[in-house]
């Protein structure tokens, strides 16, 4: 799953660290989200599309690879 | 899996009684020092004598054993200070992680040991299936948090 959390904190210029105090989870967390070495739930998805007042799947996209998991 | 962890403070009591322990390890197993006041004595109840883990024994080395124990399951699985998501996920890796080191190292003791020796190594294999995961678990949270002032 892709993300453009680092454009829209840019957007909202907000660093790492206070997005993650806004969502409740620690700096490392948002990093690891940004770089795409962790997929966040669905809860701190909804969380981070909601501070950015953005829809879901404006901050969160599908990739092909996406459909391949798990098989 | 939130509630089935210590709070993020029995973390530094759990460090603590582990190095506590461990250093009461190293005094007595290589060196053979135990405190003489720890000698069990019978306990008198109703005209009968009752003993505490066998009479005249030093019970030195049944307190640090439960130290080790209980410290390292308390460093271990004590939340974190920003105990969320990704470090459940990075905490359920390490521990299926030692759990798979410290068995292949079981199995390799279960060939390569033999008579008195295997009972001895399986004795220090009470407490390495945790220290293991205290290892990697710190190591693997030590990682995340070196790369994370590649901040823009």
């Amino acid at each position: 799953m892709k993300n453009n959390i680092r454009v829209e904190r840019a957007i909202k210029r907000i660093t790492q660290q206070q997005l993650a105090s806004l969502v409740g989870v620690s700096r490392q967390t948002i990093n690891a989200i940004e770089a795409g070495k962790y997929i966040p739930s669905t809860v701190l998805s909804l969380k981070i599309a909601s501070i950015f007042e953005k829809d879901f799947s404006e901050v969160f996209q599908l990739e092909e690879k996406d459909w391949n998991k798990g098989k | 899996m939130k509630k089935y962890l210590f709070p993020h403070q029995f973390k530094k009591i759990g460090w603590v009684l582990l190095i506590l322990s461990i250093l009461a390890a190293i005094a007595n197993l290589p060196f053979g020092w135990e405190p003489s006041f720890l000698i069990s004595e019978p306990i008198n109840i109703w005209g009968l004598d009752y003993s505490f883990m066998g009479t005249g024994k030093n019970y030195f080395d049944e307190l640090y054993s439960i130290g080790i124990i209980l410290g390292s399951i308390l460093v271990a699985f004590s939340k974190e200070k920003y105990e969320d998501e990704y470090i459940q996920k990075i905490r359920l890796e390490a521990l299926v992680w030692a759990v798979y080191f410290n068995y292949i190292i079981v199995i390799l003791l279960i060939i390569f040991t033999y008579g008195i020796d295997f009972p001895i190594f399986l004795m220090y294999n009470v407490t390495s299936l945790l220290l293991v995961f205290l290892i990697r678990f710190n190591w693997s949270l030590f990682k995340i948090r070196k790369v994370e002032n590649n901040e823009e």
